[in-house]
């Protein structure tokens, strides 16, 4: 399997196509369909045969409908409808087998009520969720507080050799967030003040 | 920013040894700490960084390499060499994509006119070391440890700083577009020619 990331300048966003080992592609997030991303799926990959969408903000969908005009992949995502263009629907911890991986996902409500990460492999795609050193923006602190409740049951006790493709900056893995991920660190600071005696 | 059709991948196959997690040194049943043979896997990494144009899809973790030139132009893509020992080893117009090296320790290592894109050095510790000439965006140096480093002449765009602490360190005319420093430690850094009102530098930016 090749994981490979393209810089959209729409919203700065990380569009991932993943290439299996049968050349099946999967697209994560059609920020942006540009002439590169085009050259990228079809130097990577014989068949798109997937789109999985994080979360159904412009910023990483806005690219969808231009490629469901040239490739005719299925679209998974939490909601049934992105942009007007049907979905498959994935729940959370649901496992689908595309192309030649297993995708697992796991929803994570806060940033949108919609987020989801994926899991390939030992590969996570977060979106928006969990970026390099932060976590994503949040309207209230209640939304806040569900997503990192649900980053630390859903995501921290994956391996850390987790490799971790956000939607935004640079790589990282689970080992990595777990040492310093500031609002991680913050939040349990703040968590142990609150409940030390 | 051109289209580079280069990136690889390292096998996400785990390490059949009882208890360990590791990923295998490219996709067979061990990883490189539990290979029958490490001298054997160590001879062809060592070998490829000297000699190959190309070096991909591989993980080594936890080996040293010392008083290394790899081979000028070379490209290193999905390759893992996490907690890995640099001393002394040069790295000159060689383009690095999806290659990690966070965890590590590099003493005295120079990088030239290096095109990086998508790695990770976090965690890792560089002391008199160089970094010049070289365009290394999108990158991960959270938590990383400097002393004594040269720093200047970088493309460092949308890269991350953060966390870090950096000491005696130069980085100076570097684009620092985007590039987060937030909660790191700066003490005798110089930033001359640089661009740091673009950076981020406190949790609010």
């Amino acid at each position: 399997m090749r994981i490979i990331p393209h810089f959209s300048a729409e919203g700065l966003s990380n569009v991932y196509i993943i290439s299996d080992n049968k050349r099946n592609g999967i697209l994560v997030d059609p920020a942006q369909v540009d002439k590169d991303t085009l050259d990228m799926i079809e130097s990577y990959c014989d068949n798109l045969v997937a789109v999985l969408i994080t979360h159904k903000h412009q910023s990483h969908t806005a690219g969808l409908g231009t490629l469901l005009k040239i490739y005719n992949p299925t679209v998974y995502a939490f909601e049934g409808i992105i942009n007007g263009y049907k979905t498959e629907q994935f729940k959370d911890g649901e496992v689908k087998r595309i192309g030649d991986v297993d995708v697992k996902a796991l929803h994570i409500p806060g940033h949108s009520i919609d987020s989801l990460v994926y899991l390939i492999e030992s590969a996570l795609f977060t979106g928006d969720t969990l970026l390099s050193g932060s976590i994503a923006t949040c309207g209230s602190f209640v939304e806040r507080a569900l997503l990192i409740r649900s980053i630390e049951m859903k995501l921290m006790c994956l391996d850390d050799s987790t490799l971790l493709y956000p939607g935004h900056g640079a790589p990282s893995k689970l080992r990595i967030e777990k040492m310093l991920n500031q609002d991680l660190l913050q939040f349990e600071s703040e968590n142990r003040a609150f409940t030390s005696p | 920013m051109k289209l580079d059709k280069y990136f690889y991948m390292f096998s996400l196959a785990r390490c059949k040894h009882p208890g360990c997690t590791s990923y295998t040194f490219n996709g067979g049943d061990y990883c490189y700490h539990h290979s029958p043979d490490k001298d054997k896997i160590k001879r062809i990494v060592v070998s490829a960084l000297k000699n190959n144009l190309l070096v991909r899809d591989f993980t080594i973790a936890a080996a040293d390499f010392r008083n290394m030139t790899m081979r000028k132009g070379q490209r290193i893509s999905g390759v893992n060499f996490s907690f890995c020992v640099f001393d002394n080893c040069r790295f000159e117009n060689t383009q690095l994509l999806s290659t990690y090296f966070d965890f590590c320790l590099f003493n005295s290592c120079s990088f030239t006119a290096i095109d990086g894109r998508y790695s990770v050095f976090s965690g890792s510790t560089f002391i008199n070391c160089s970094i010049n000439d070289s365009m290394i965006i999108h990158s991960n140096f959270m938590g990383i440890e400097t002393d004594s480093c040269d720093f200047s002449g970088n493309d460092f765009y949308y890269s991350n700083f953060s966390l870090s602490k950096l000491m005696n360190t130069s980085i100076e005319d570097c684009n620092l577009k985007r590039t987060s420093f937030r909660s790191s430690i700066t003490k005798n850094v110089s930033f001359r020619f640089s661009n740091p009102e673009e950076a981020y530098f406190r949790k609010e930016d």
